[in-house]
């Protein structure tokens, strides 16, 4: 080997243990921040499906509300179906649908998730319509109508959870219907 | 001087770093851009939240103005029902209609029409009835609504000529101003039809089952203000929680 190759061989130094120690010290740091970025967007884009998934949920069931005739029928053919439940107050209904952490049924035995609260409440309505009038035909059937509140909120099961309701939406909803259903 | 400079350009040390610095870069960067996608997403999530909230709560307005339309109809229903139950066709003097219309009712039923027909003619003067009392409480209650009528109903209801729609129509708005949000609704009247009997002098009247509401609803239309997209890029911070526009 010649003396001229010798020499710059010897230019090559290794990293001191220090050097590599700090360096590796600082790409933890910088990772750790960057895999911070990466971790909090997701969790704001989880967050964000959760509340559009919510917003739907909550829209499906007004809409349902709205097609049905009355809070009895909101109440009692609607959402009679599983993972439901119900209670009947002095104005209306209040109802209950269930779901798990992907806004599916719960599978049996597993806790839910998400609930979807439905309150139905006739706030006014419409003395009823007599079919008839005069003294030679019986009054019997009856035409119903009235106002009914629809009050939609979507969230979390556990009332604690710090996120609670995701979607609220309210409205009303005009009905008629023939209480005989002829 | 040239040949100095390329020295320096050979001098490999610190290339490693450079490369590493960049790649932090590349990353912040990365990382920064999928944060800020995720807040527009997140800000869009809560605004059509906030449309569809919007809409419920105009349909709210439309539901309850319906529910107004009806009670104030219903008491044009239990009006028309007097009128034949009270038997006022046979009054000259002042009811519910005008005085010629009431003439023209009073001689029609008890001079012109035949009594097997008399039952059909009170029928059409139910009808009509209904339709007076309505109109006169309606133009009271929405003075500000269009509201399209034929002036000579009363009359062509009667003599059973066909007769035009009765329409109202309502505008309501939510977050009034340059994006306002709106409902257009048109309902057209529908008078209940009472088949009457008229059987020793006394008069009785049973409701058409075919139909059931005293109003259809001819249009429903949600609709939004219109606005012009700027092709201007505006930035904005969206850490801030004040809305921007929709």
């Amino acid at each position: 080997m010649s003396i001229r190759k010798y020499l710059t061989l010897n230019k090559n130094k290794g990293f001191t243990l220090v050097e590599v120690i700090i360096s590796i010290g600082f790409l933890c740091i910088a990772c750790g921040i960057i895999i911070q970025l990466f971790i909090a967007s997701g969790e704001v884009r989880s967050r964000m499906a959760l509340k559009e998934m919510a917003s739907v949920k909550a829209s499906n069931a007004i809409e349902a509300c709205r097609i049905s005739d009355s809070p009895a029928d909101v109440g009692l053919n609607i959402f009679n179906k599983l993972y439901t439940d119900y209670e009947k107050t002095d104005s209306g209904y209040i109802i209950r649908e269930y779901f798990n952490e992907e806004w599916m049924a719960p599978q049996e035995g597993k806790a839910p998730v998400f609930t979807v609260r439905i309150e139905i409440s006739e706030s006014q309505n419409i003395p009823d319509t007599k079919e008839s009038f005069g003294d030679t035909v019986a009054k019997e059937s009856v035409i119903v109508s009235g106002l009914y509140d629809i009050k939609v909120t979507a969230g979390y099961v556990d009332a604690g959870h710090e996120d609670g309701i995701l979607a609220e939406f309210a409205t009303a909803r005009h009905y008629i219907f023939r209480e005989n259903g002829e | 001087m040239i040949v100095r400079r390329y020295r320096c350009f050979n001098n490999k040390q610190g290339a490693s770093s450079v490369l590493i610095i960049l790649m932090m870069v590349v990353l912040v960067v990365f990382g920064l851009a999928a944060l800020t996608t995720s807040m527009a997403a997140m800000r869009l999530a809560e605004k059509s939240n906030e449309w569809t909230k919007e809409y419920y709560l105009l349909e709210e307005k439309a539901e309850n103005s319906l529910f107004h339309l009806d009670s104030i109809l219903y008491d044009a229903e239990i009006e028309s029902i007097n009128y034949i139950e009270k038997k006022l066709y046979l009054k000259t003097g002042q009811t519910l209609f005008p005085d010629n219309i009431q003439e023209m009712i009073y001689k029609s039923f008890n001079f012109h029409i035949p009594a097997a027909a008399g039952g059909e003619y009170l029928s059409r003067v139910m009808k009509a009835a209904f339709y007076k009392s309505a109109i006169d409480s309606l133009l009271d209650e929405y003075p500000m609504a269009e509201f399209n009528y034929s002036g000579g109903y009363l009359r062509q209801i009667l003599e059973d000529e066909g007769f035009g729609d009765v329409t109202l129509g309502f505008v309501f708005s939510e977050n009034e101003g340059e994006f306002s949000k709106n409902v257009d609704v048109v309902v057209k009247l529908q008078a209940p039809w009472y088949n009457i009997t008229i059987e020793n002098g006394s008069v009785s009247g049973n409701r058409a089952k075919s139909q059931l509401k005293r109003y259809e609803i001819i249009t429903w239309r949600e609709w939004q203000s219109n606005f012009d997209y700027s092709d201007q890029i505006e930035f904005e911070d969206i850490f801030d929680d004040v809305p921007s526009k929709p």
